[in-house]
């Protein structure tokens, strides 16, 4: 049965040490039966939240449900073989000394599962993923494709509450990882188990889930369902994460949503109303407007286009970039844009550029640490509780 | 290549092998074609001699193999042979069944001291099983045994002097190896294996028998093998205890062989079946091990978890890896240096019988001082050379020179050959001119790095193996030759591991027996073959005070190696 998971209040530090590691005061619903991705760069503390749920790591503060059961806690500990639970490794784990048939099997067989039953349960999972004609081999003499599809079937053999993977695609080239991707999202909507994946690849994020946790420096940035998280980003930080690093420009919001940076010539420029604007700056103050890459369009400089808006700057340096050419351009002051133009266009080094965008696709945020961090834990929205209640209704 | 040359410099990084440097190639291939005949004359020429001598008339020299026949037609030979191949195997099975949960124990548990057991069992290896046996007889034997009355009064009518006396005894003396090599394999488990097993259902006993255990086995079994090699090589022990108690073994026949009328054949026949056995065994083990070694996953792994283990059962435990390491190095030891102060044997150790005089006189008896002398002198020797061997072997091995990968097999012989099945083969290969060594001190030496060369080439591999390639190739990149990088880049990065295995070749000559007993001449007598003289001469005061110094030695290298190396000797040298 698909379970959600309930973490409570959850702290895993390492060491005493400020900046040595782990995940501080997380309280986030993972809904049932759905594709959940934690997503953070490396040492946002994703790893060490899954190895919490698999009960690698005991918390030192907090508490952890699994369903409605207590699996972890001052008073309370459940070690990972008694969880429902299964779990896809990154370097999938595969036991050398057992063949397919006997990986697969392991879990039945610690259950006490009879033999034909396992058999029969085997069997149906290799086919499921394609293997059941290498049952018979060592992990050694598969493809590194087919060692994952034997990690997965390993685990999806137990028909678990909950499925962790950890970052189960990263060794894999890139046309294999997008074709598994697609097969572990049918998986994932055909088992209907709640799925928990540890990923830094905001891409792979998007193609996958249903809902996703962002993470960094050990603390939740927003988490909720993956449009609301693209297009509405609660902070700084997150716009970033999820586009290519794109315009960034420090001004000033007035109470009328009007932003303004200060002009050349000194002064300051009024450069229109924004759609998007964080609740923190209801009052006005010190803003920034952040623009993703993808949203950027260069044109030389006094071209106006209708609901468009426009920048100024200098173009720093050209390359190419595959399908386009990425072009670093210098705003006022320190700030560079990367932008992104069609390989037809040339655009050479010190020319005049203006970058373009709809307000619509921009946001604005607070100046400095406020919008860059997570705000307090009462301005959470309760996004995932309400999916939790929704999901238990539809599956009882 | 000192000119800042770009195009050879990239042409280095991508085929070092192929550089154009005449003069630096020339003095490289000299180098290699050095280090094979080194091996050839210590290793293989001996090796082949042993077969050629037993089939062979020893005055001659020409085919006969007439004695060769009668002697495997002898009971008493096959006698010793099964003797010899049960206390092997018995010492071995009890071994790995103490090894094997230690190393659990003290790499995988939360057990209190296990650091330091851990380093103990290392002590172990290193200390020669002479002095195991002699102290074993000062507790067990008869008469003089400071435990046989106990044993009596528990109603065990027997005395160190017996089957389960040489087992026990050659246990304590082999047992370690098998905890190194299976630490190390448990060191080296990707923790995701242990932790997907966990994460798939399997309980503390599962995941130990259906995960750890058969990721392990090639590593058990390859200990096993080398402990079964040790058991054969205790000369000490099977001289002290087996002899008196009547045992008839291959060693103690092939030394008897040697007594006057000296009697090659017998000696030679037995010492091929004493080969033949070993090899068999190692032929055995190996395709054990390669059957059930699987190649690792790519994956960068996790750390194995340490698995806490409840209170009671981590001290029992505790109590249970303490005695081991205190039957097999630390009570022994300990009997020897507290009696090497007694004045009359059998009085305690009561105050007014407790003296130096032992010391004292030790000094004065002849033999002594001149043995220590030479054993220091063939040990050090021994060492230097050792060293310098290994070093161009596994330089070479690394550049793939050609023949490289054989001739390394071939120089790993000898750790499967029992020493004094070795020493017959140097008898046999180096008693005639032009190579007419017998009798001297070179022989000896020549012997110690045949038999120790293997270690001496583990601890240089793996110190040579934790040097990335990209060092030596950047080292290249930039201009520097061949000889330039290895003097300026490895040899400094390698230098903590080659003082290692120089000071572990060293005391394993140092305190060599099994090769010397045949191979010491007047003036050639070395530490360990005194110590045994005195012991069966029953010159108890001298012979504990004696064992003293040696041990004392023996603990001083052991120290000298920990503060290098630490507990990671114990990878180093078993992988």
């Amino acid at each position: 049965m698909a379970a959600h998971v309930a973490i409570d209040g959850v702290t895993k530090r390492y060491s005493a040490a400020a900046d040595s590691g782990g995940v501080f005061d997380i309280n986030v619903v993972i809904p049932g039966g759905k594709f959940t991705t934690l997503l953070g760069e490396s040492g946002s503390g994703k790893t060490t939240l899954l190895r919490l749920l698999a009960g690698f790591l005991r918390p030192s503060e907090g508490t952890i449900f699994l369903g409605d059961i207590e699996i972890a806690s001052n008073k309370m500990f459940v070690p990972p073989q008694a969880r429902d639970l299964a779990m896809v490794f990154q370097s999938y784990a595969l036991w050398p000394h057992m063949t397919v048939f006997d990986n697969v099997a392991f879990g039945l067989r610690s259950q006490k599962t009879p033999k034909r039953e396992i058999l029969d349960r085997v069997e149906t999972t290799l086919s499921l993923v394609g293997l059941e004609e290498l049952q018979h081999r060592k992990p050694a003499q598969l493809s590194g494709g087919q060692q994952q599809r034997v990690a997965l079937a390993r685990s999806l053999v137990l028909e678990p509450g909950l499925l962790l993977l950890d970052e189960p695609l990263s060794n894999l080239d890139a046309d294999l990882r997008v074709q598994m991707r697609d097969q572990l999202k049918a998986l994932q909507v055909r088992t209907g188990i709640t799925f928990v994946y540890v990923t830094h690849d905001q891409e792979e994020a998007f193609a996958l889930s249903d809902h996703m946790i962002v993470l960094d420096q050990g603390r939740i940035l927003q988490q909720g369902p993956c449009e609301e998280i693209y297009s509405r980003p609660r902070s700084n930080k997150v716009a970033e994460f999820m586009g290519r690093r794109g315009l960034h420009l420090d001004g000033a919001l007035d109470s009328k949503s009007q932003f303004s940076i200060s002009a050349p010539s000194g002064g300051k420029q009024v450069l229109g109303t924004f759609p998007h604007v964080d609740n923190r700056l209801a009052n006005g103050g010190k803003a920034t407007l952040v623009v993703h890459s993808e949203s950027l369009r260069l044109e030389a400089p006094g071209a106006t286009s209708e609901c468009f808006l426009s920048v100024p700057g200098v173009v720093e340096s050209t390359s190419f970039a595959g399908r386009e050419n990425q072009v670093v351009v210098r705003t006022g002051g320190d700030h560079s844009t990367t932008a992104y133009a069609p390989i037809r266009e040339n655009w050479a080094p010190g020319e005049t550029v203006q970058m373009s965008f709809r307000p619509e696709s921009s946001w604005v945020f607070p100046t400095g640490r406020a919008g860059a961090g997570a705000s307090g834990p009462d301005s959470e929205p309760d996004l995932a509780t309400t999916d939790v209640a929704d999901s238990s209704r539809s599956s009882s | 290549m000192n000119s800042p040359n770009l195009h050879g410099s990239s042409e280095n990084t991508a085929t070092r092998r192929s550089r154009k440097l005449p003069g630096t190639q020339i003095s490289r291939n000299l180098v290699w074609v050095l280090t094979i005949v080194a091996i050839g004359v210590l290793v293989a020429y001996p090796v082949a001699r042993i077969f050629w001598l037993a089939v062979s008339d020893p005055s001659t020299g020409v085919w006969d193999s007439a004695a060769f026949q009668a002697e495997l037609a002898s009971s008493a030979m096959w006698r010793a042979t099964w003797n010899t191949f049960i206390m092997a195997i018995a010492a071995t099975a009890l071994g790995t069944v103490v090894a094997v949960p230690m190393a659990w124990l003290c790499e995988r548990s939360d057990m209190p001291g296990r650091r330091v057991i851990t380093s103990l069992v290392f002590l172990t290896f290193m200390n020669p099983p002479l002095l195991l046996g002699l102290a074993y007889v000062m507790i067990f034997g008869p008469n003089i045994g400071l435990l046989t009355g106990w044993l009596q009064a528990l109603g065990i009518d027997s005395t160190i002097y017996s089957w389960w006396g040489l087992i026990f005894v050659t246990a304590c003396a082999s047992f370690a190896i098998i905890f190194m090599t299976t630490s190390s394999s448990l060191a080296g488990i990707d923790g995701d294996l242990e932790n997907a097993a966990r994460a798939h259902g399997a309980g503390a006993m599962s995941l130990i028998f259906r995960v750890t255990l058969p990721l392990v086995r090639p590593a058990i079994a390859s200990g096993a093998l080398l402990s079964f090699v040790l058991a054969l090589n205790a000369f000490g022990v099977q001289a002290l205890i087996a002899t008196p108690a009547r045992i008839s073994l291959l060693t103690t026949e092939i030394y008897s062989y040697f007594s006057y009328p000296v009697q090659f054949s017998a000696a030679s026949t037995q010492a091929v079946v004493l080969i033949v056995i070993s090899i068999a065994a190692a032929f055995g083990a190996n395709l054990y091990i390669a059957a059930k070694t699987y190649p690792t996953i790519a994956g960068k792994g996790a750390r194995a978890d340490i698995t806490q283990i409840p209170r009671w059962a981590r001290w029992a435990a505790f109590l249970a890896c303490s005695g081991a390491v205190g039957l097999s190095v630390v009570i022994p030891m300990s009997v020897v240096v507290a009696r090497s102060f007694v004045r009359v044997p059998g009085r305690g150790f009561g105050a007014d019988n407790l003296w130096l005089g032992n010391y004292s006189q030790l000094f004065k008896l002849g033999d002594v001082s001149g043995a220590l002398w030479n054993s220091l002198r063939y040990g050090l020797s021994a060492a230097a050379l050792m060293v310098l061997i290994a070093l161009a072997l596994t330089y070479f091995r690394r550049e793939r020179a050609p023949g490289s990968k054989f001739v390394f097999t071939i120089a790993e012989i000898p750790f499967v050959v029992p020493g004094i099945v070795l020493a017959i083969g140097f008898i046999a290969a180096f008693s005639r001119p032009p190579l007419a060594l017998y009798g001297t001190s070179t022989i000896l030496v020549l012997v110690y790095v045949s038999k120790f060369l293997p270690i001496a080439i583990r601890f240089t591999d793996n110190a040579l193996g934790q040097i990335g390639s990209e060092l030596e190739e950047a080292a290249y990149a930039h201009g520097a030759s061949a000889g330039r990088t290895f003097l300026r880049v490895l040899l400094p990065l390698m230098k903590r591991g080659l003082t290692t295995a120089a000071v572990l070749s060293f005391i394993f000559a140092f305190n060599e027996l099994s090769a010397s007993i045949l191979l010491i001449g007047t003036g050639t007598q070395v530490a360990s073959t005194v110590l045994l003289q005195y012991s069966q001469e029953g010159l108890i005061g001298n012979m504990n005070a004696f064992a003293a110094v040696l041990f004392g030695i023996t603990a001083i290298s052991y120290a000298i190696v920990i503060r290098l190396a630490g507990n990671s000797v114990m990878t180093a040298g078993t992988n």
